[in-house]
């Protein structure tokens, strides 16, 4: 059984405990990146260790050369000044998906997310909310595991909206972070993209994961039926034979319009599709990431 | 309403299908929960409310082209009577009256006479009527008219004779002329006492389809009926020749009756007997033996006449016992071999058997013999020989028994006779072979046609004449090693009978065998082609040609009513009696007649009634309607369906339906179909 077994959602959404979750993705993700040479840097020293052939000689400390006459090279502690939100939308139509829910794969995805920035040093919190703020965890190098523990103990609220929220975080989050946005979209992206562009002109990092099944993408339903809006209720009788090539296209370009505009905005946009691995995402993350700090 | 196929409405219930469906579906299909129907709802597509109008619509329309189908092959009509005047198209009426003796019991044919009435004046202006006289065969007593009066016309001097019922001749001749009317409806009126002899419930009486079936009945419950249900006739040649007559005197009623039973020639009464009939029994009565008559005498036994006066006597007809001159020829002094043949001709009484024997006969023995024997004696040879052998052809019958001193067959005759080959063949040291019979249909050998009857194959055969029979003949009995025993051939007229061994119980045992007797009664009877008439005939049957005397002289035949039918000279067909009494056959030029006596047929005596929703079922195929005597026209439900046509408005609507849901469904958007 190879770790990427552990990586399927609809496996890892059988795990209770989302630090063991965010720990199986992101330790196994990261050991296979094998060395991966973006990571643990930082400017923090945090101890020294005698030199061995293959150190980088520049990373020698000569100031405890010239007192000890020993190489020692200098440990540096990652970035802790960064400070990672994740903003986990936990609307009712979060609550969807045939073999894992969204909500299920945002919160892993979430957990992951922190789990990784927190072994990054970062300092790591979480908001969750629907159509109003429900929880809000401040950014701290202290906050993972309340911030696990309050992901696992939330469950998909009401009825959703973004540009509500959103702006809300504006308001109480005055530092400058990473803000990772976990969420299905299902708003207008006009309003979505104001928003997070109100985010992004106050300094903050604004990163979208856009989650969605795959359903949601595909319209793979046969029958004639009536379809329930999951969050307001409202019932259509659907054919969707009749209909599944125009519901692709408007999904499509919703999804286009999406990437298109926010990445005009600087903001970052990932599709987290539910139905791939999870180390997809975090690999497309951290891939563009780096791809972006380069051009940076 | 009615429906002449109700079950077709259980079609109906294809109408819950689609309803049934939709509920199982809608019980079964969860709404799909979706997380947001932001982009399902900008698709473009009908409104739900106006889908909702339209599937409703179509599923009525649907819905109603089923029902109307449905109700198309129920086969609908109203269910309201119609009579006949009422209906506009015309209609073929085919009236089968009842004209058999029993008819005549009561008041039976008046009321029969007013039923007829009855259907004749519910005639309509366009309908025709065909009225048939029937018993045991139907006849149209005239073309088909639409006129009461000339309807009542043709019963004018038709009285119930003696025939029997018979319901399957009348019904069938109902059903062929149903089937050729060119008028659009057909009713089948029978009037009838519905006697139950006259139908045996296994014709197959079933008339067309629509045709109206109407029983009219018009016999009564409980009936009293004695009738002479037949006599028998036992001739001894005594006294210059005695019968003794015994009748049958059955009570076909419910009560026991004594009664005065007589036997009678002409008007005189010869003996008048009493005698005691229980219900449903049979009285057997026994006159004292009276002469035979110098010629055929015509004679009765009757009863004193009640409701049905037809079988209150019973007719027959008294003649002297025929002879048959039969010529024995033996060859001399064998007289112990001789012994059975004569023995056996001795004893036959009726016919009764003139034996002339002969050691060689003359022209002048064969001039008055009937039948030959040559038995175990050679052919005559000379002019003997063939005045034997004109006296064949011209009619004449020989029977030869080819036994040791037979001889051999002339040459000149082995062309009609065959010929024998070589030595008699010897059985002996095989004890003896066995016999067989090819036909036992054979007037010899009918006698024991029925089983159990005698068992020719223990007569032993220990010697015998291989005969080769010509191509011409017909074997009639074989030894069991395939050898030709009797052989007969037919010269000119007559018939010949060769035996391939002897009648002396010499070379086979035939001779003490229980078959003999008969055989050679048989075989005499049959070479003399014997023939008397029965002493009576049943009204229906017909009078044999070969018992209507010659052919050679034109003859007259006079019916007990005193109607008279000529009979022209030359060959004749057989001669039915019609009706009971005595008909008398005499020539033309005047002189002595042949009477024939008709009785009627015993079971037309039996009064008893037919369960008549058998016979009416088997006609129409329903139960019986009730009797229409009133001359008011009852239709079965298939003629009022068929004369309706309800089915074709239905189909009309249906078809509206179904054109109504094809514009309907081509209005709305493709795909958008539930």
């Amino acid at each position: 059984m190879t770790g990427t077994r552990f990586l399927d959602p609809a496996v890892l959404a059988r795990i209770d405990n989302l630090e063991l979750v965010a720990r199986t993705v992101v330790d196994g993700f990261i050991s296979g990146l094998h060395h991966s040479p973006y990571l643990g840097l930082s400017t923090d020293f945090a101890e020294h260790r005698p030199y061995v052939p293959g150190d980088d000689i520049r990373r020698i400390d000569w100031r405890v050369y010239g007192r000890t006459d020993r190489f020692y090279v200098k440990e540096f502690e990652a970035d802790t000044n960064a400070n990672m939100l994740v903003l986990l939308d936990v609307s009712r139509s979060m609550d969807y998906g045939d073999g894992v829910r969204k909500l299920d794969y945002a919160r892993m995805l979430a957990a992951s997310l922190l789990y990784l920035s927190r072994r990054q040093r970062d300092r790591v919190g979480l908001i969750t909310f629907d159509g109003e703020l429900l929880d809000y965890v401040p950014a701290s190098a202290k906050h993972l595991e309340l911030a696990l523990h309050t992901l696992e103990a939330r469950g998909p609220g009401g009825q959703g909206n973004l540009a509500g929220p959103l702006r809300k975080v504006a308001e109480i989050v005055r530092r400058r972070c990473i803000l990772v946005l976990v969420s299905d979209c299902y708003d207008e992206p006009d309003a979505t993209i104001r928003a997070l562009a109100a985010l992004r002109d106050r300094g903050h990092d604004v990163i979208v994961f856009h989650v969605l099944d795959p359903a949601e993408l595909t319209f793979p339903f046969e029958e004639a039926s009536p379809f329930e809006d999951l969050e307001t209720g409202e019932r259509v009788p659907v054919v969707p034979a009749t209909m599944r090539e125009e519901y692709q296209g408007l999904m499509r370009a919703h999804c286009e319009t999406l990437s298109r505009r926010l990445g005009d905005n600087r903001i970052d946009y990932y599709h987290a599709d539910t139905g791939k691995p999870l180390d997809f995402a975090l690999l497309e993350y951290l891939s563009q990431r780096e791809w972006l700090a380069r051009v940076k | 309403m009615g429906l002449l196929a109700p079950l077709f409405l259980l079609g109906l219930a294809a109408l819950a299908v689609p309803v049934l469906l939709h509920l199982s579906q809608r019980a079964r299909r969860d709404p799909v929960r979706f997380p947001s129907l932001a982009f399902v709802r900008r698709v473009p597509f009908k409104t739900t409310e106006r889908r909702r109008l339209r599937d409703r619509l179509l599923l009525l329309l649907r819905a109603a082209a089923l029902a109307l189908l449905a109700v198309i092959f129920a086969r609908p009509f109203l269910t309201r009577d119609v009579t006949g005047a009422a209906v506009a198209a015309a209609r073929e009426v085919v009236i089968l009256l009842d004209g058999s003796a029993s008819m005549g019991y009561g008041d039976r044919w008046r009321r029969a006479r007013e039923a007829v009435q009855a259907v004749g004046g519910a005639l309509g202006p366009e309908d025709h009527a065909t009225l048939v006289l029937f018993a045991a065969t139907p006849a149209a007593l005239g073309p088909p008219t639409g006129d009461p009066a000339q309807l009542e016309g043709y019963l004018a001097g038709v009285e119930p004779h003696g025939a029997a019922t018979r319901y399957a001749p009348a019904l069938d001749l109902a059903r062929d002329l149903v089937e050729q009317s060119a008028l659009p409806r057909s009713t089948v009126v029978l009037i009838t006492d519905f006697q139950r002899s006259g139908w045996d419930g296994r014709a197959d009486v079933r008339l067309p389809a629509g045709t109206a079936f109407e029983p009219v009945s018009v016999g009564d419950g409980e009936v009293e009926n004695l009738a002479v249900a037949g006599v028998t006739l036992q001739r001894s040649p005594e006294s210059g020749g005695r019968v003794t007559v015994t009748a049958r005197v059955a009570n076909l009623g419910t009560q026991d009756r004594e009664v005065r039973v007589r036997l009678g020639t002409g008007e005189q009464v010869l003996h008048d007997l009493p005698a005691r009939v229980s219900a449903g029994d049979v009285s057997v009565v026994q006159f004292p033996a009276i002469a035979l008559p110098a010629t055929p005498t015509a004679a009765w036994v009757g009863i004193t006449e009640d409701a049905l006066a037809v079988d209150d006597v019973f007719r027959f007809v008294l003649r002297p016992i025929p002879s048959i001159e039969v010529l024995l020829v033996e060859p001399g002094q064998a007289e112990r071999e001789m012994l059975y043949v004569r023995r056996a001709l001795a004893i036959g009484r009726d016919p009764a058997l003139a034996v002339t024997s002969r050691r060689a006969p003359s022209a002048a023995d064969l001039a008055g013999a009937d039948v030959v024997i040559l038995n175990d004696a050679a052919f005559p040879s000379g002019e003997a020989g063939r005045t034997l052998v004109r006296f064949i052809e011209a009619g004449g019958g020989l029977l030869w028994a080819l036994g040791a001193r037979a001889g051999s067959i002339p040459a000149t005759l082995r062309d009609q006779f065959g010929s024998i080959a070589g030595q008699p063949v010897d059985r002996v040291s095989a004890r003896g072979g066995a016999l067989g019979v090819t036909d036992y249909a054979h007037p010899i050998f009918s006698p024991y046609r029925n089983a159990r009857g005698g068992d020719y194959s223990a007569v032993r055969i220990y010697r015998y004449r291989r005969l080769t029979p010509p191509d011409s003949a017909q074997v009639l009995a074989w030894t069991d090693d395939g050898a030709a025993m009797l052989v007969e051939s037919r010269v000119g007229s007559g018939r010949v009978l060769l035996w391939a061994s002897d009648f002396g119980n010499v070379w086979n045992d035939l001779a003490v065998r229980a078959v003999f007797l008969p055989t050679v009664h048989q075989a005499v009877r049959y070479l003399a082609r014997h023939r008397e008439p029965p002493s009576s005939y049943a009204v229906g049957q017909a009078v044999e040609p070969a018992d209507l005397g010659g052919d050679t002289v034109e003859m007259v035949l006079e019916a007990p009513d005193g109607s008279r039918t000529s009979l022209r000279a030359g060959p004749r067909s057989p001669l039915p009696l019609d009706r009971a009494g005595v008909y008398t056959l005499r020539p033309m030029s005047g002189g002595a007649g042949v009477p024939y006596a008709a009785n009627l047929d015993p079971a037309e005596s039996d009064l008893a009634q037919l369960d008549r929703s058998a016979l009416v079922s088997a006609a129409s195929g329903e139960e019986a309607a009730s009797a229409a005597a009133d001359g008011r026209l009852r239709l079965s439900a298939e003629e009022r369906e068929r004369r309706q046509r309800l089915w074709w408005y239905v189909a009309l609507a249906a078809l509206a339906v179904l054109v109504t849901e094809s514009v309907v469904a081509g209005v709305r958007p493709r795909g958008m179909g539930t």
